[in-house]
């Protein structure tokens, strides 16, 4: 159930939206950007692009002569060398060169070239547009015969090429050539182009494309529906849209960019009944309390007054932290002076200080919701300054100061003291007033030898009076342990204050327990100490004897070794004194002496260079040995006897 | 207790009667490198391991040198002559003495 009131209340608040902020924009094109765009079209003249001095031709005019003879040059150069299309780039020298009233003749082949070209088959609508416009800049009359031709060609290439610049140039090609009824057909595509642009953030209208190309879909649509008496192509919301899509391109560079910003401010502000008109506030919304009086700008997109002055502007003001409505159906009354100035007086309302909500309703047909603040005046109505001992062993002294006086004395406070500050602030209009909330309260402490400060936030307490309260032993690091004579500030600020200040209220003299003097840290610059590898320390070795003697044990199981053949009878009477044997373990005996040596001094490679001889030797003279032996077993079956023992 | 020494005693006579020679003085080096073996671990009990390469390589040589003896014994044990049956006595030998070459390489690499 609850789900469900959400629900249709939302339903609700979105349907009552566009009824509270209808047919209105919150800019328009104010002196500041037409000043631009003037620079902007002043640039184009300077610049060697043939479309820039074109469209700045276009917009104002060339009033020195010796500019104007250049320019009139320049664009001859400019047109023979221009990289763009042949019928765009012949539409700007002709343009330009009408615009600029010229005295020099164009060249005879461009212009033979030009009359020549509505005879062949065009190749897009913007090539037919630029055509005609040409044309129509020469003052050439279109034959009845070509028209037809090019309405025709234009359905075709239509039917072929529905992109938006393609449709957005048949609607100002239909333009150009003048209606007639067989160009009806155009007029039913300009709903096609603008269903397709797209929305953003719910606010802005805009064509894929950009700013050209959303301008020349615009300018076409208007001019085509009225050249065929047809209603306008968007609704009065859409308009709003787009007129805020076109404002917020306000900074465009380029003169051409400049150029279709003002056609389509013009023809959407000209369009009646749909036309978006601006509604805003004058200033930066900010009234005093004293005299508040709220001034309301109602113009149209270009900044001028409206054509149909309105007759009845009325405005609801409410508070915008609980809605409450503070005035209903209060009348705006024009400025005499200024046609586009509305004022309305609000002091016999007394607003308090606050932000507050005003629905600006000119004529029933244009709403705009703006916001504005009145500001307060903040009154000190008591400070008193005081010191106190740290542990409430006596009583605390305290000291009033009245605004903006600073204290007498010089206060003088020591570790074991505190120091305090109460404040309580009101505000002026009101007499008798409670202890008001500002959003900044700061005591800050400066000492003026060091030129150090020290910043507190003082607390609001229960009663609404702001306290600051310091012990000094304990917030000696915060000053660096620096005593001295420091002076007390008070900053008060808040938006809705229009006098925020800044009060020196009292000196102190602080004492801190500990003076420590900041010596300033000394740079070290040179080359730091070399970084030398360590090794790791050997470990403690053991005395020479224990080595020693663990030597000799390890030695004692070899005599076993030999103690304990020599008991088991070792039969070495096998050992025949043939080559291999004697090789074989000379061999072998040579493989260990090598590796002893290697264990002395030599390295891997050096050992292995001798070992591979001696190896291979040994080797040849085993296997033969071995091979005897075996050859001896299996002859004789003897199984006594053994020369693998000796060998070792 | 009794049981025991008999039983020691009987083990002892019958390994003294029927092992081959050749076995026994094979079994008298394995000895020989076990007793070697515990005098360096106690040693390294007693005194540390420092230098630890040192140390490292003499046991490892000490613990292989033995693994290779049993080898060698179990492959010229003729009871395993099942097991072993392309591998004779000698070549068993050959392998040994072949191994003990490559090991002692790499153990005088590694004593420093």
């Amino acid at each position: 159930m609850l789900n469900l009131g959400l629900a249709i209340l939302f339903v609700l608040g979105t349907c009552a939206a566009p009824t509270w902020s209808s047919r209105t924009v919150d800019s328009h094109l104010g002196p500041k950007d037409l000043t631009r765009l003037q620079k902007v079209f002043v640039d184009g003249f300077a610049s060697s692009d043939l479309q820039a001095i074109f469209f700045s031709s276009l917009n104002i005019e060339s009033t020195d002569p010796t500019q104007k003879d250049a320019l009139c040059k320049k664009i001859v150069d400019l047109h023979a060398e221009s990289k763009l299309n042949s019928f765009e780039k012949d539409y700007y020298l002709i343009g330009a060169n009408k615009n600029l009233r010229c005295s020099t003749k164009l060249d005879e082949s461009v212009l033979s070239k030009i009359y020549s070209a509505l005879e062949s088959e065009l190749g897009s609508s913007q090539e037919i547009y630029y055509r005609v416009n040409t044309h129509k800049q020469l003052g050439v009359q279109i034959s009845e015969a070509n028209q037809s031709k090019l309405y025709k060609r234009l359905q075709e290439l239509l039917k072929k090429d529905d992109t938006l610049s393609g449709l957005g140039y048949a609607f100002n090609a239909a333009i150009q050539l003048g209606g007639g009824s067989a160009g009806a057909f155009i007029a039913s595509r300009v709903e096609d182009a603008i269903v397709q642009a797209d929305e953003v953030d719910g606010t802005l209208l805009q064509f894929e494309g950009g700013l050209s190309i959303t301008a020349l879909i615009i300018n076409g649509a208007f001019g085509v529906t009225k050249a065929y008496g047809k209603p306008a192509p968007v609704s009065a919301v859409q308009a709003v849209k787009f007129a805020n899509y076109f404002l917020s391109r306000r900074s465009v560079q380029t003169a051409k960019g400049a150029h279709v910003l003002i056609e389509a401010l013009k023809t959407l502000s000209s369009a009646e009944k749909i036309a978006p008109v601006c509604v805003q506030l004058i200033g930066n919304g900010q009234l005093e309390a004293k005299s508040p009086s709220l001034n309301v700008a109602v113009l149209d997109l270009l900044g001028k007054p409206l054509a149909a002055t309105p007759q009845n502007v009325q405005v609801k003001i409410s508070l915008k932290k609980d809605n409450s409505v503070l005035a209903e159906n209060t009348k705006l009354v024009s400025k005499s002076s200024d046609k586009t100035t509305y004022v309305a007086d609000l002091s016999s309302l007394k607003p308090g200080r606050g932000a507050y909500l005003a629905e600006v309703n000119v004529d029933g047909v244009y709403k705009q919701k703006l916001q504005f603040k009145v500001l307060g005046r903040v009154k000190v109505q008591s400070l008193e300054v005081g010191i106190a001992e740290s542990d409430a062993s006596a009583a605390t002294r305290k000291q009033s100061v009245v605004y903006p006086n600073k204290l007498k004395e010089t206060l003088s406070v020591d570790s074991t003291q505190k120091l305090l500050l109460k404040i309580v602030l009101v505000e002026e209009s009101v007499p008798n007033g409670k202890p008001i909330a500002v959003q900044q309260a700061f005591v800050r402490l400066y000492n003026e030898k060091t030129d150090k400060e020290t910043i507190f936030v003082a607390e609001q307490d229960s009663s609404k009076a702001y306290k600051f309260d310091m012990d000094v032993g304990n917030n000696g690091k915060n000053f660096n342990y620096q005593s001295g004579t420091y002076q007390v500030y008070l900053t008060v600020g808040d938006a809705s204050l229009s006098n925020s200040f800044e009060w020196l209220v009292a000196d102190v003299q602080l004492k801190f327990n500990q003076d420590r003097e900041v010596s300033p840290k000394k740079t070290v610059t040179g080359p730091l100490p070399e970084i030398i590898h360590q090794f790791r320390v050997p470990d403690k070795r053991p005395p020479r004897i224990v080595s020693d003697i663990f030597t000799g044990l390890c030695i004692t199981p070899l005599v076993l070794l030999f103690v304990f053949w020599g008991k088991l009878g070792i039969n070495i009477s096998n050992l025949s004194l043939s080559l291999s044997t004697i090789g074989f373990h000379v061999g072998f005996g040579g493989i260990l002496t090598l590796f002893f040596v290697f264990w002395l001094q030599l390295d891997m490679f050096q050992t292995l260079r001798l070992l591979i001889p001696i190896a291979v030797f040994t080797f040849l003279c085993g296997n033969r040995l071995l091979r005897n032996l075996y050859a001896q077993r299996t002859n004789a079956k003897s199984s006594t006897g053994s020369a693998s023992g000796a060998s070792q | 207790m009794v049981e025991i020494t008999g039983v020691i005693a009987k083990f002892y006579n019958d390994y003294v009667q029927n092992t081959p020679k050749k076995l026994k003085l094979v079994d008298i080096y394995l000895g020989y490198i076990l007793l070697t073996g515990i005098i360096q671990f106690v040693y390294c009990c007693l005194v540390g391991t420092f230098p630890f390469n040192s140390f490292l390589s003499g046991f490892i040589s000490t613990v292989s040198c033995f693994v290779l003896a049993v080898c060698l014994r179990l492959q010229a044990n003729p009871q395993n002559k099942a097991v072993f049956a392309g591998i004779s006595p000698e070549r068993g030998f050959a392998d040994f003495i072949f191994a003990h070459v490559i090991l002692h390489l790499v153990v005088m690499n590694f004593i420093g």
